[in-house]
């Protein structure tokens, strides 16, 4: 604990990392959602209708892990000591 | 057409470029400029060796047969990818702080740097490997075999000597770069760069291909998907035990495959690389996968029915006479099957070289670890060596398989044989209880069912396994017909596997961990790697031994290089504050080398050479019960060190105060000493002058007598007056002085005070203004002494004020439980320095002899004060000078 200089500003700075942190963490299951989909309607849909929404939902991830990312990627050096348990 | 020799020689060229390439990146990372191939981009870059030449031409052919299912191989990874946070990132962590130099090493260092599992884990990897190392060469040979037809000039072309001088081409590279120097990081600047290079060269390959076939072919998105619904392969369905099964399994083999280990960890720099490859790398698989139904459609239609679809990539070009397409094509598989190899080879390398051939050289006394002589070039060599053997074993794979469908099916198999690993991997990053015997049951329980369910019977029917054991099992037992185990029939015979090698694996890895007990050591690592962020340092694994710092650096300069063996033993040395090369061996020392010299030999090699060299003293449960001894007593004892040095530190203090009064005390009574016969001397010198006179003189006229007797009278008076404030001051100091307390009020005291001075009041006398704001306080004290203490300050205001018309002003305040008088004069007060002085002995600021005094006034009124429970004090800032008498009253002093 680095002691509370700024307390309302830091507080919020790092809820809003913990925060993202838990996104990361929630990420995967998100991808296992959009990847087990068409085993639901697989069948009735086409093949093309199959691989489009298959590659938007790909496409919409990669987007979602690059927001994340990039405002983790600050934190990975500093942040994660004494976080990397609770996980 | 395309000339072949055109396409050998664009092929040399292609691979001599690669060797500048890697050749540059070495030559910059030696002079300290990598910092740019260590980028974010360059680690994205060099993950995509997941995309081999399977993929490349595979995926394709894979699509044209099972739809949209080829997806799966790349959305297995995705999923490991944005679960950076969780598992890559901890993977990393450990790989970096506990110098890994792989898969294997870093399950044996996770279970107690076992020698066993070393071995276990590389086999494992050098059975799943090699076929995939044959299927690359298969994927260079058939792309060249698409080409070769077409030309006269191609006469006694092998297919298998291609794949030969493939097989040593990459055998050459992978010695040159992947061996160069035995980095204790094990990092490959120079192979990294240039399966980065290859990496970009596969993706624009495949999209440029994949650009010509919608825009160029099919004309545009829209008919493109019009195709795919017209196409045959939209009769596929799909299959969810396959699609789910196929998910994990490329997921687990992502995590698990040594090549992909080795890039992802071992060769990373920096942590948050990994934050740009969560996204970066499955944006590359994005690219990779988008054109390859597409592809797949259209060479299904346009090109002749029984074409391989496996190699639509190279054929649809050449087929619409795209020759640079083509060419291109062509270079993008073989920088796929290349890099994999390489990569694979490096990877198979470091763990065959440290845990197979290090363990049974060092076993064998050969390099007994206090021999001398050059352990690296051993390391080197034996490096070397397993490169060619693995690349041998694979060539011989591909020669005696026989190629084709069977090598195909090769990919997937090769997954869930490395995927065995991975029970033992996270099990052993993310749950402490793990034990090395628990891993071991678990490794070995995969590894046999998946060699039974799935790699023997893909052999074919009478390939290894007879048609019998396929039908009732072996031995006529149905319950263990390898495709159907414990009756589990009609299903696939791929999910068949995967569901029976991975669940009773981990089930074998669990149960056994629960049973078992784990050695001190493996319990150490087991905190260690579970709890990397909070530990970031290994713990200590050595106990006290008696080696000598000497032996050790002679046997770690044959390790990782003389330079640097010093290098290391003087920092360690300047921590612990010696001079020279020699630090003391101390547990922590042996750790930190231990750590250092197993990333050149890994940690089960490392352990064991150290242990060697210390006669094996390694750390044991009485070690670590005595080292927790030890720092409890140790702590024990600095605080009890600690209590001791302050107990000194108050006594020296109060010894030091106690010689400071004493000195004090000793100059102070000197000084009374010496004033005190100065004081008697002048009148006793004047009595005696005038007693002589008085003696000789008998014609001496009577005034003249009556003169001289007077002074002498009235220096006896003075005298016997200095000897009655002598006496008084001694009586009060010494507490022998009895008090007449009785009732009075403050203000009674100070008017009989008073008196004395207002009945001899004359010109220029001092005026004294009362102000007794509480003069009616009830007292209980010694009123003989009180009005002795008033008369005393008010005579020292009459003597001492030197203001033209003195003015005294005495007022009375009441405080809790005390009252003060406070008397104030208008002359020009006591200067600040002597303040302090002015209740001492004999104290007189000024000379003035006529005042009479012998300066102890102040200090009686002192001492009377005390004893009457007050106190007088100089009031400062008053104008004049001023003092304050402080009394305590009457129910103050009874309580």
């Amino acid at each position: 604990m680095s002691g509370p200089r700024e307390p309302v500003f830091l507080e919020r700075e790092t809820y809003r990392v913990r925060r993202l942190m838990d996104a990361a963490r929630f990420l995967p299951f998100l991808a296992a959602l959009i990847f087990l989909t068409p085993l639901v309607f697989g069948s009735t849909a086409g093949t093309s209708a199959s691989l489009i929404y298959l590659f938007v939902g790909w496409l919409a991830l990669i987007a979602v892990a690059y927001g994340i990312s990039r405002r983790l990627a600050t934190s990975v050096d500093t942040a994660p000591d004494r976080e990397g348990e609770e996980g | 057409m395309l000339s072949f020799n055109l396409l050998v020689g664009v092929c040399l060229g292609y691979v001599v470029f690669l060797f500048l390439v890697a050749f540059a990146a070495e030559r910059r990372a030696q002079r300290g400029k990598a910092a740019w191939l260590r980028s974010p981009l360059v680690y994205t870059l060099s993950l995509s060796i997941y995309c081999t030449g399977w993929t490349f031409y595979g995926a394709v052919g894979y699509a044209a047969r099972s739809g949209l299912e080829f997806v799966t191989i790349y959305l297995g990874p995705t999923l490991v990818m944005v679960a950076w946070w969780a598992i890559l990132r901890k993977l990393v962590r450990i790989g970096r702080t506990q110098r890994i130099t792989s898969i294997a090493d870093l399950i044996s260092s996770r279970y107690g740097k076992s020698t066993l599992l070393g071995v276990l884990v590389t086999v494992l990897a050098v059975v799943g490997t090699t076929p995939y190392i044959a299927l690359q060469l298969q994927s260079v040979t058939l792309a060249f075999a698409v080409f070769a037809p077409t030309v006269a000039e191609t006469r006694g072309f092998d297919l298998n000597s291609t794949a030969l001088w493939v097989a040593a081409g990459l055998a050459l590279f992978t010695i040159i770069f992947g061996t160069r120097n035995l980095d204790v990081n094990e990092r490959h600047n120079g192979v990294v760069m240039a399966i980065a290079v290859e990496a970009l060269v596969k993706i624009v390959a495949l999209v440029a291909v994949g650009i010509f076939v919608v825009w160029g072919v099919a004309g545009g998105p829209r008919e493109i998907v019009d195709a795919i619904d017209a196409s045959p392969i939209s009769n596929w369905e799909i299959q969810p035990e396959r699609w789910v099964t196929l998910t994990f399994l490329a997921g687990a083999a992502f995590l698990c495959l040594p090549r992909m280990f080795h890039v992802m960890v071992v060769e990373n720099s920096d942590e948050r690389h990994l934050a740009t490859a969560s996204w970066a790398f499955p944006l590359y698989l994005f690219l990779i996968s988008l054109f390859v139904i597409p592809i797949a459609v259209v060479g299904l239609a346009v090109m002749p029915q029984g074409e391989n679809p496996d190699l639509f990539v190279l054929t649809v070009p050449l087929a619409f006479d795209r020759e640079g397409l083509a060419m291109l094509s062509f270079l993008g598989g073989f920088s796929s099957a290349t890099s994999m190899v390489i990569v694979a080879a490096i990877a198979l390398s470091t763990m065959v070289s440290n845990h197979i051939v290090l363990p049974i050289w060092l076993s064998a006394g050969q390099g007994g670890a206090t021999v001398s002589g050059d352990v690296r070039s051993v390391v080197l060599l034996s490096r070397r060596l397993s490169i060619a053997v693995v690349l041998a074993l694979g060539y011989l794979y591909y020669r005696f398989s026989g190629g084709g469908e069977a090598l195909a099916a090769m990919g997937l198999i090769a997954f869930l044989g490395v995927a065995q690993v991975l029970p033992a991997l996270l099990g052993g990053i993310f749950w402490r209880g793990a034990t090395r015997v628990g891993a071991a049951l678990g490794v070995t329980v995969g590894l046999t069912l998946w060699l039974y369910t799935l790699y023997l019977p893909s052999f074919g029917v009478g390939g290894v396994l007879t048609a019998a054991t396929f039908e009732n099992g072996p031995w006529g037992i149905t319950a263990l017909r390898p495709q159907a185990l414990f009756g589990m029939e009609g299903i696939d015979p791929l999910v068949h596997a995967v569901f029976w090698s991975l669940t009773l694996n981990t089930l074998a890895f669990v149960i056994g961990s629960l049973v078992s007990f784990p050695s001190p050591i493996e319990r150490l690592q087991g905190a260690t790697f579970v709890n990397i962020y909070r530990y970031s340092d290994s713990a200590r694994g050595w106990g006290r031994s008696f080696v000598e710092a000497e032996d050790l650096l002679m046997m770690s300069q044959r390790i990782i290089g003389a330079q640097e063996a010093q290098a290391l033993f003087v920092t360690v040395a300047r921590e612990q504050g010696k001079a020279g090369y020699l630090p003391d061996v101390t547990p922590d020392f042996l750790e930190r080398l231990e750590r250092e010299l197993s990333g050149s030999v890994g940690a089960a090699t490392a352990h064991a050479m150290l242990g060697q060299i210390t006669g094996g003293v390694t750390v044991s449960v009485e070690d670590l019960m005595r080292v927790a001894d030890e720092t409890a007593q140790m702590m024990e004892y600095s605080s009890q060190l600690e209590a001791k040095s302050n107990e000194l530190e108050r006594t020296a203090r109060q010894l030091r105060e106690a010689n400071e009064k004493l000195t004090a005390l000793s100059i102070q009574k000197d000084a009374f000493l010496s004033q005190i016969s100065h004081e008697l001397r002048t009148p006793m010198t004047s009595i005696r002058a005038f007693s002589e006179i008085l003696m000789e003189g008998d014609r001496m006229q009577r005034a003249d007598r009556q003169k001289y007797s007077t002074i002498i009278h009235d220096e006896t008076l003075r005298l016997t007056r200095l000897l009655d404030d002598l006496l008084d001051l001694s009586v009060l100091e010494n507490g022998q002085v009895t008090l007449n307390a009785r009732d009075a009020t403050l203000g009674e005291v100070l008017d009989r005070a008073l008196a004395a001075f207002e009945s001899r009041a004359e010109d220029g006398a001092l005026k004294i203004i009362r102000d007794y704001g509480a003069g009616a306080v009830p007292l209980y004290t010694d009123t003989d002494r009180l009005s002795q203490v008033f008369i005393n300050i008010v005579a020292n205001a009459q003597k001492y004020c030197d203001a033209d018309a003195p003015v005294l002003t005495i007022s009375v305040t009441e405080g809790a439980g005390t009252v003060f008088v406070d008397f104030v004069d208008n002359g020009s007060g006591i200067p600040k320095a002597s303040q302090t002085l002015i209740f001492e002995k004999f104290a007189r600021l000024t000379d003035q002899r006529a005042a009479g005094g012998a300066g102890l006034g102040l200090a009686i009124c002192r001492e009377i004060m005390v004893r009457l429970g007050g106190e007088i004090t100089y009031l400062p800032g008053q104008g004049g000078a001023a003092f304050r008498v402080a009394l305590p009253t009457a129910q103050a002093a009874a309580a």
